[in-house]
């Protein structure tokens, strides 16, 4: 039984929360509502949703933003496709498996986590530069496969240790190699925090502007992000409805992963218990 | 598991037997060597060099960081980095703890899935978008926080403050950018945190009388350490580097009032073609923030009561 005076302090926290919540969410929402609006009808409030629904800054703002969506999801997928892999094997090989100079590999993968991007960023752009690599797909990709397998491998590894030993010592005894151990036992356990990983790097790929904006001169290329920023915020810098349309319309895939995946999203991240 | 027979063979030999793991770090260790530890070692050399976009490299022994150090625009930039990064870095740490806290103090589960859910709603928006929401939050004549702050009666009818362009107001603005603070995955990584801790120390804490403040600080804090220090650590690395804000709003102004190391950097290398300067700002940054790290990692390592209790 819970008391009177723990209900009410229940009522009160729900308040609370509700209403920091709220202000959180009402930037998305002036977003979201005024996409929908004609000129005139943001000049006359941007407060609240007003009808009627105008569906035609979509329209317009479709065949500008389209191109940068499609390239997200190529080099999202590519990226986190590697990422994944490779992480994955590595992670592997540090939770389950030992050999000589482990600690020392360990260490060098996870004192990359600690070099802040700032350093290596001019030197990385002189990399691909000279490569001749810039202005392509690969000068996006690489980074997601390489980069984000550093703390793809950190947070793989620390879930491939928690899995029981007797689950692999059962398949080794059957002979299976420890690539099949890999395969057939450690990735089908291990989808979860796989789908968080591959959700985190899709989200920071749509994040990213700076390394593309630097190393993308083609907007047959780039990203939506620096797509965005570069070209649509200035072509239409007076049509507040229509920036916030193509916001709507580049944010959807986002959208649709977020409500398909936040159940696993969550736990996930709840399981991984991410700490120092 | 190291067998005593395994520990008798030579190393080569264990080498050897162990080459299927090698194999599988192989893909990994191979990339990371070109892709990350190359550029790094490549901008510490480079910072010795007057390097030239197109490549062309003239060894001038410390002139850049001479020149960086003699710089008053460089100089300037370290304290408006510790105005701007000290607030950001504690509020990323105290309010999504706050806010997991509060969700995890509500009874009913459902509500309290929900909650954990919503949190992560702003994810769905890139955060360039999320920045640019904020310009139009900002926006000095018809913004949200005019329009608010005007019906609280705090800002007068006529009053005008141009929160981004006024240099007396543009770094509150930055780090007040994206109140209440709370979205993402960091309520999430502290939720992960109570949720671990066992229902029965809670338990035994309520039957010795604690109330829920006393639990917070005498079990959870000193449970979360784990946690705190993540995001402490990775608050300063990701802080002392950023320029986000710089580049998409204030372009380091008005003035010079928000210009931080790393967008003085960015211009020094891509406005002005000077990469061997550009590196020396980077390995300046990056010996500071290593030195931060190291230092905040080990004080709160020794941190006793944290090993008692982890």
């Amino acid at each position: 039984m819970h008391s009177r005076k723990s209900t009410v302090a229940q009522v009160f926290l729900h308040l609370f929360l509700i209403a920091l919540l709220f202000i959180m969410l009402y930037p998305l929402g002036m977003a979201l509502w005024n996409a929908f609006k004609s000129e005139l009808g943001f000049a006359y409030t941007r407060w609240y949703p007003t009808l009627p629904l105008r569906v035609t800054n979509f329209a317009t703002a479709f065949p500008a933003v389209w191109r940068y969506i499609l390239n997200t999801v190529i080099v999202a997928a590519v990226g986190t496709c590697g990422m994944l892999f490779i992480a994955s094997l590595a992670a592997f090989a540090f939770a389950r498996l030992r050999f000589p100079g482990r600690e020392f590999f360990y260490m060098m993968v996870i004192a990359l986590m600690m070099i802040p991007g700032i350093l290596t960023m001019v030197p990385t752009y002189m990399m691909y530069k000279s490569l001749g690599l810039l202005n392509t797909y690969w000068v996006l990709i690489l980074p997601i496969v390489f980069g984000g397998s550093v703390f793809g491998m950190f947070l793989l590894r620390s879930f491939f240790q928690s899995i029981p030993e007797d689950v692999f010592e059962a398949a080794r005894i059957d002979g299976a190699t420890e690539f099949r151990v890999y395969r057939a036992m450690c990735i089908p356990m291990s989808l979860p925090i796989m789908g968080t990983l591959a959700i985190m790097q899709i989200n920071s790929t749509w994040n990213d502007y700076l390394w593309p904006m630097i190393t993308i001169k083609d907007y047959d290329i780039i990203t939506i992000s620096a797509g965005l920023l570069m070209r649509f915020v200035q072509a239409y810098s007076n049509n507040y409805p229509l920036q916030f349309a193509a916001y709507l319309l580049s944010s959807l895939p986002l959208i649709l992963l977020f409500i398909f995946a936040n159940k696993y999203y969550v736990e996930g991240m709840i399981s991984s218990a991410i700490k120092m | 598991m190291v067998r005593p027979v395994e520990r008798k063979k030579s190393l080569p030999s264990r080498v050897w037997g162990a080459r299927q793991a090698y194999l599988f770090l192989l893909p990994l260790l191979a990339g990371l060597l070109v892709f990350n530890y190359y550029p790094f070692f490549s901008g510490l050399y480079h910072s010795l060099f007057d390097w030239d976009a197109v490549g062309t490299a003239t060894f001038i022994g410390l002139d850049n960081f001479k020149e960086l150090f003699s710089d008053p625009d460089f100089l300037s930039t370290i304290p408006t980095l510790f105005k701007i990064a000290i607030p950001k870095i504690l509020i990323s740490i105290f309010v999504p703890l706050i806010a997991a806290e509060m969700i995890f103090a509500v009874r009913s589960d459902k509500a309290q899935r929900a909650y954990r859910v919503i949190v992560l709603l702003p994810m769905v928006a890139p955060g360039v978008v999320m920045m640019l929401l904020w310009k139009y939050i900002y926006d000095p004549n018809a913004g949200v926080l005019t329009a608010v702050l005007r019906t609280l009666g705090i800002l007068g009818e006529e009053q005008v403050i141009n929160w981004l362009g006024d240099p007396n107001w543009v770094i509150f603005s930055i780090v007040f950018m994206y109140f209440p603070w709370i979205g993402g995955t960091s309520v999430l990584i502290y939720m992960s945190g109570l949720i671990n801790i066992s229902t029965e120390i809670i338990e035994s804490t309520r039957l010795d009388g604690a109330n829920t403040f006393q639990r917070i600080w005498h079990v959870d804090i000193p449970l979360l350490m784990g946690q705190i220090r993540y995001f402490l650590i990775f608050g300063i690395i990701g802080n002392l580097q950023d320029y986000n804000v710089q580049l998409v709003l204030t372009g380091g102004g008005p003035g010079y009032t928000t210009m931080v190391p790393g967008y003085y950097m960015y211009r020094k290398a891509f406005l002005a073609n000077r990469m061997g300067y550009a590196s020396a700002v980077g390995v300046v940054l990056f010996a500071v923030i290593m030195l931060l790290t190291f230092l905040f990692y080990r004080y709160l390592n020794s941190d006793a009561t944290n090993d008692k209790l982890s």
